[in-house]
């Protein structure tokens, strides 16, 4: 009993020994810890202090072309544009924009059709063209998108001018209505009076006619507009419709009462009491239809689904927040990643090899020593980051602080393992840190950090999953700034990574300590 | 001296890629002596040892170690070795004390008992007063005098040294010396190489390598009768006749006379103290003037050069 214990005492003291010669090591040297934990500090703080949400409106040069006419409703105003881009010229010439898009004078440029009206009339699309000198695949998309909602926000417009217009058309109506009523007022005092009817006949007639052609041609654009498919729109078209039935009814009515007022002879009560009320009671519907036509609001016509959205989630970060979890991801996998793929590479470079391989201590305690000793400064390094990002920056921590502590171990654990195992494959010390320097490239781009795993198609998304950082930016992300955990099964992945490596790194220390 | 082996090398020989470094090599080293390994530079040495402490393994043949193969040593077989590789290996931004610690510790050397001996080997080497300089900053002397350290710390009863001496100054060579032999004289055994052929007269006994091959082993001075086939005794003598070198071929226990290029005469013996007064009578009786009859000791340079030529 004795023996045993005095055993694992000693099997104890040589895996502390790396440890100590560890720690000694870097309290030397206070400035490696000073710039583990600052560095990435200071970078997250110059990121949050100059990053801006969303991207600035694109430097546009727009081109209207001769012939052009600025009077045209649907024409495109450099003023209505720029809620959207940000105008730096006008110029007839195609070309001349496209060379200044070339010397990258401008992000865009936006070519206005030459007669958007005769085109829509003619049932074709007003085109617009757009060029753009983009190399980012990326930002040519998002140039794409970007346009594309432009462009409906134009033909928005287009629309709600078109429609403003006809409600402006159907507010004469009203005034007719007024007039046409007084003159209905004239015939019922001109009772007998067959020439003063005629004459009031004519000039109520004399007013029907423009009317009828103007909500002739309107009810016929609103008949072939594509909007009429649109639920909620049938209605104000249907009143549309009616006014134009109730004003053809009229002028039936009217041409009526003059044919029978030419016909009659002198003292004819005509028009009769009953054809004033029929004609008093079109020109009130008339007046009702017009009224409800003109109160519908033209914007909801020409955008009749409104965006209402709402982000349910519990609390959105800065730009700083949200990238901060992944940061410290990034940063202690890389960290450790590299303290190990550097450390047997060191070990061999001094000789120390020979002096493990004489003694007494085993490569099950000369891997635990490592990682004792590692894990301890990653751990340190990563508690610093934190105190940091949460106290000088503000990012939240709103889940379990166990689960949070526990992934940072997890990641430092198979990051470590990672790192020794690269450590032992390597030949020399270039190796090793080129070999750690791809296992950070490499999850820059499929860990998660830069864009979302999900956009990684298989087999490569295969990359992602071999990575900690992976794991470990979305639990981080989650625990921190969700307060939920979507993921659990990270933990035991990374844990059964980890213990893997370990296992691996044992038996690679093993390999090692064989005499050759 | 302990009559026993505590280590044995019978017919090793060590390849890499083809070539041999270690060829039919057998050794064997007793107990509690300073055992030098001696050869030109590449001639198979720090192979040897390597062997020895178990880095590498034999391509043939069978070494023994306090009993054991040295690839399979037990913790405590361990515990009992000590090793001073060549060229320096610890760590340049630790201090000496920092340094000797992690190696103790590495021998599972508890704390308290850690820091008595750190103490009692930095003072034996003298490194005391440097205990708190970087390595990084000490001079050759007191690096090879750290490793040495290392190598002691932990108390080891066989301490396997790897060229200690070499690129030091005659005085801190002869320091060095001073200390193997120190632990000689608490019961240690010390097995050292060395390519300083004046460095044998420090060992008990000697093995000297060429070309992966040991071409002799004994103690010093059985090596200078072995390399000049005898003890040498030196005559300075005028009018030395044909006629005196034939009396004195035929006298006992003499095994050649021969003419040194700078015209002495060396007569080699079984045994110089016997023979110097017969050789002496043997040429007054010539009617020779004799002016020295004194027995002579080459130095290991000329032992070295004999024996390596004579195995060429």
């Amino acid at each position: 009993m004795l023996k045993l214990a005095l055993r694992i005492r000693r099997s104890v003291t040589r895996t502390l020994s790396f440890f100590s010669q560890w720690m000694a090591e870097v309290l030397r040297q206070p400035w490696l810890m000073v710039s583990l934990v600052l560095g990435p500090f200071l970078i997250l703080l110059l990121f949050g202090a100059g990053e801006t949400v969303g991207a600035p409106k694109p430097r546009t040069i727009l081109v209207l072309l001769q012939g052009q006419s600025q009077q045209d409703l649907l024409a495109i105003a450099p003023k209505e544009l720029s809620q959207y881009l940000q105008i730096v010229g006008t110029t007839a010439s195609s070309e001349e924009a496209q060379a200044l898009l070339r010397a990258g004078k401008a992000d865009l440029v936006v070519v206005a059709p030459t007669d958007p009206a005769t085109a829509i009339g003619q049932g074709k699309h007003a085109q617009i063209q757009v060029f753009t000198d983009e190399i980012d695949p990326v930002r040519v998309s998002y140039a794409n998108a970007y346009v594309r909602d432009q462009v409906a926000a134009l033909n928005q417009q287009a629309i709600q001018k078109s429609v403003a217009g006809a409600q402006s058309s159907v507010g004469d109506v009203r005034g007719f209505v007024q007039q046409a009523q007084n003159y209905v007022q004239l015939l019922q005092s001109s009772q007998g009076d067959l020439a003063r009817s005629r004459d009031e006949l004519r000039q109520l007639r004399a007013l029907l006619d423009p009317l009828a052609v103007s909500m002739d041609s309107l009810a016929s654009a609103a008949q072939n507009s594509p909007l009429l498919a649109l639920p909620g729109l049938a209605q104000p078209i249907s009143q549309l419709r009616q006014l134009v039935a109730s004003i053809d009814s009229l002028k039936g009515m009217v041409d009526q009462l003059d044919n029978q007022l030419s016909a009659a002879g002198a003292g004819s009560p005509l028009p009769t009491p009953d054809d004033l009320a029929k004609i008093k009671a079109n020109l009130a519907q008339i007046d009702q239809l017009a009224s409800e036509f003109k109160a519908v609001p033209a914007d909801v016509i020409s955008a009749p689904f409104a965006l209402s959205m709402k982000n349910v989630a519990p609390f959105v970060p800065t730009p700083i927040g949200f990238y901060a979890p992944a940061v410290l991801a990034l940063l202690l996998q890389h960290l450790a990643v590299t303290l190990g793929a550097l450390s047997m590479a060191r070990v061999r470079l001094l000789g120390l090899m020979e002096l493990f391989q004489t003694s007494p201590v085993k490569p099950a305690e000369v891997a635990t020593g490592n990682y004792l000793a590692y894990g301890v400064l990653c751990a340190v390094a990563g508690a610093l980051l934190v105190a940091l990002l949460v106290l000088a920056l503000g990012v939240p921590i709103f889940g379990s602080p166990l689960a949070f502590a526990a992934m940072l171990v997890l990641l430092i654990f198979c990051s470590l393992g990672m790192g020794f195992v690269i450590s032992m494959i390597s030949s020399s010390e270039q190796q090793a840190a080129q070999i750690a320097m791809l296992v950070l490239i490499a999850s820059v781009f499929f860990s998660g950090f830069l864009v979302s795993i999900d956009t990684i198609t298989w087999p490569v998304r295969a990359v992602s999953y071999a990575l900690p950082a992976t794991y470990a930016i979305r639990t981080l992300q989650d625990v921190m700034l969700r307060g939920v955990l979507h993921t659990p099964n990270d933990f035991a992945v990374l844990g059964g990574v980890g213990i893997v490596l370990f296992v691996l790194t044992v038996l690679l220390f093993k390999r090692e300590f064989r005499p050759r | 001296m302990s009559p026993e082996p505590v280590a044995d090398l019978a017919e090793v020989t060590k390849s890499f890629v083809g070539s041999d470094a270690v060829r039919d090599l057998s050794l064997s080293v007793r107990g509690g002596q300073i055992f030098g390994l001696i050869g030109p530079s590449g001639c198979g040495k720090t192979t040897t040892i390597r062997l020895l402490v178990g880095v590498l393994a034999p391509t043939k043949g069978q070494i023994r170690v306090m009993g054991s193969d040295p690839r399979r040593f037990t913790t405590s077989q361990r515990e009992r070795i000590g090793y001073a590789p060549q060229g320096f290996f610890l760590y340049p931004t630790l201090t000496v004390k920092e340094n000797l610690r992690f190696v103790a510790s590495l021998f599972g050397i508890g704390w308290f008992a850690r820091r008595r001996r750190v103490k009692r080997v930095l003072t034996f080497l003298e490194l005391w007063d440097a205990r708190k300089r970087l390595t990084r900053h000490l001079s050759g002397g007191m690096q090879r005098r750290l490793e040495l350290a290392c190598a002691l710390v932990h108390d080891p009863t066989i301490l396997f040294v790897d060229e200690p001496t070499t690129g030091l100054d005659p005085v801190l060579r002869e320091k060095i010396w001073e200390y193997l032999r120190a632990l000689r004289s608490e019961g240690r055994t010390v097995f050292v190489t060395t390519q300083l052929i004046d460095e044998i007269e420090h060992c008990d006994t000697v093995a000297i390598m060429n070309r992966g091959r040991l071409v002799a082993t004994g103690s010093p001075a059985a090596l200078r009768q072995q390399a000049m086939g005898g003890e040498v005794v030196e005559v300075e003598a005028d009018g030395v006749t044909q006629d005196d070198l034939s009396r004195l071929r035929e006298l006992p226990g003499i095994q050649r006379v021969q003419w040194t290029n700078d015209g002495a005469l060396r007569v080699i013996a079984d045994n110089a103290a016997t023979a110097t007064p017969a050789i002496t009578a043997v040429l007054q009786r010539g009617g020779d003037r004799v002016a020295a009859v004194r027995e002579f000791v080459p130095s290991f340079d000329e032992v070295f050069k004999q024996i390596v030529s004579s195995n060429a």
